[in-house]
């Protein structure tokens, strides 16, 4: 097996600056299992063939979620408090009995058209007040409009409370990155993660108080006041979605639009309505795979593409790789705006597959209807900035030019 | 935030983890999470009124330490 010592597929730069769609292409060709080491000892198996991804998704009992998801500065295996009490980093059955409620409160069919209804309106209003020949950053101006409806309605909170709980998720999960904090990350991180903490805190005795369940938050909140569920569970989960809502769509959109401006002959298909935004929406994601890796755990010997992984190992599932599999996309590394049967495997697979997927699909497609209906277009003028992470593909800086529909698809 | 002393954090540690500490144990090697921390500071609220940034928490570390650092970050303003 490659053993690769100091590997890039660590560096937060290498993601900015380099080009890691190649080297996924690479390892997918002569080493689709492979080993990856850092002098300081910590080390994980990379997946990066589709199939073996989504073998590896699907095997729960072999592989755990409950040492953490992201490759991380400790190199022993650890829980910590989380695990098992906040979906991400939960296995069975722990997972089942925490998803069950999270779900219902939240995802269900009425919330799904709430949220649909004001991530439009949102969308509309960010895009209304845009004229021709604006110069702005689109991941700071209109990105945000995607998750703020979302909070908006599965937490009951104003624009204005949704907007101050974007910026601290951001801080969390971009804590690395210059552009989103400044002084010592470390700090605006804990900081951070306690403000959203103490937000979800006082909005739970609100909900107690008033005996709301009409949204997710009100849900998980009469569930403590009956005591079904722990006040810690539901703050876990409370944040688990608000960052997994936060930190991905926005940074999915400034893909499509950079995506957009680079293939102009096929947007006008969008726009005409010769391709559905639905069709499209798909191979938006295949294409951004905004999450683009998950960790596991090996609690048994795991068996995959030929090879044994030992049990105690750090496993990791590319899903960014598996979007572009020769084996299962045809022209992998094209754009194909009107691709059919699109297998793309950007939220996961099995159990804790994306709770937001429907919600995420909801958003990307709003976006993309609604730039296709407007009559005006964004065009990059710079090259935008990517985010320093190894763990989220986006941009921190997207400056675009407001112009007219026409000139950008004649 | 002077009036924070060692002894109220060793307190609301013993309230918020049920844990024994001293003013000079790791709080986190002893059990305390970001929950517990959440807790513990909305404590040291009610007692003094004053809310303490999570990050001298982790920072400080000890009972000892996080006094320290609570008043460094005073000086500092
Ligand atoms: C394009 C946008 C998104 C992408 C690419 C994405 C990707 C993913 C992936 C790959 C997982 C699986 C993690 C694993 O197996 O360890 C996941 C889980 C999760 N996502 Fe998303 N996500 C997106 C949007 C959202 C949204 C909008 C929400 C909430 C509103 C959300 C909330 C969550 C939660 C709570 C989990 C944990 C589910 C579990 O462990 O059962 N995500 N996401």
């Amino acid at each position: 097996m490659l053993v690769v010592e100091d590997s890039p597929l660590y560096s937060a730069e290498f993601f900015a600056t380099g080009d890691p769609w190649s080297y996924l292409a690479q390892l997918r060709r002569e080493a689709p299992v492979s080993l990856h080491r850092r002098a300081d000892g910590y080390e994980f198996y990379a997946l990066t063939k589709h199939a073996d991804v989504h073998a590896a998704y699907v095997d729960h009992t072999r592989l755990s979620s409950a040492y953490g998801t992201m490759v991380d500065g400790s190199y022993l295996p650890r829980k910590d408090s989380a695990s098992g009490r906040m979906l991400i980093v939960a296995d069975q059955p722990e997972h089942a009995a925490i998803k069950k409620p999270v779900k219902a409160g939240g995802f269900n069919r009425t919330m799904l058209a709430r949220i649909g209804e004001t991530v439009r309106r949102n969308i509309r209003t960010a895009l209304d007040g845009l004229a021709v020949g604006d110069r702005v950053d689109f991941s700071r101006v209109v990105a945000p409009a995607l998750p703020m409806g979302v909070l908006e309605v599965l937490f009951g909170i104003g624009a204005t409370d949704a907007g101050h709980l974007l910026e601290r998720t951001r801080t969390m999960i971009g804590y690395r990155d210059a552009a989103y904090v400044g002084g010592s990350s470390l700090d605006s991180l804990v900081d951070a993660q306690l403000e959203v903490l103490d937000f979800i805190e006082e909005l739970i005795d609100d909900r107690i108080a008033s005996g709301a369940d009409d949204d997710m938050i009100g849900m998980l909140a009469q569930l403590v006041a009956s005591g079904a569920m722990s006040r810690d569970v539901a703050l876990l989960n409370g944040l688990n979605v608000a960052v997994g809502g936060n930190e991905t769509t926005p940074h999915t959109a400034s893909l499509v639009v950079t995506t957009i401006d680079a293939e102009r002959d096929q947007w006008r298909g969008v726009v005409d309505g010769r391709v559905g935004a639905d069709v499209a929406t798909q191979e938006f994601l295949r294409w951004t795979s905004t999450n683009s890796y998950v960790q596991r755990l090996s609690v048994a010997d795991f068996e995959v593409g030929g090879q044994v992984i030992p049990e105690g190992s750090f496993v990791t599932l590319w899903n960014m790789s598996a979007n572009r599999d020769e084996d299962v996309f045809e022209r992998p590394d094209e754009f194909v705006v009107d691709r059919r049967d699109n297998k793309q495997i950007a939220f996961g697979a099995g159990m804790h597959r994306c709770i937001g997927a429907p919600v995420a699909t909801l958003e990307v497609q709003t976006f993309v209807e609604e730039l296709a209906e407007w009559d005006r277009a964004f065009e990059v003028v710079a090259p935008p900035r990517r985010l320093y992470s190894n763990f989220m593909l986006g941009l921190t800086e997207l400056q675009v030019e407001v112009v007219k529909a026409k000139a950008l698809v004649a | 935030m002077s009036d924070i002393t060692t002894k109220m954090i060793i307190d609301c540690v013993r309230e918020v983890a049920r844990r024994d500490v001293s003013g000079d144990t790791d709080i986190f090697t002893a059990g305390v999470d970001s929950l517990a921390v959440l807790r513990c500071r909305a404590l040291l609220k009610k007692w003094t009124g004053v809310k303490v940034p999570g990050h001298v928490f982790f920072g400080g570390r000890t009972p000892e330490g996080i006094v320290d650092l609570i008043g460094a970050d005073n000086a500092g303003r």
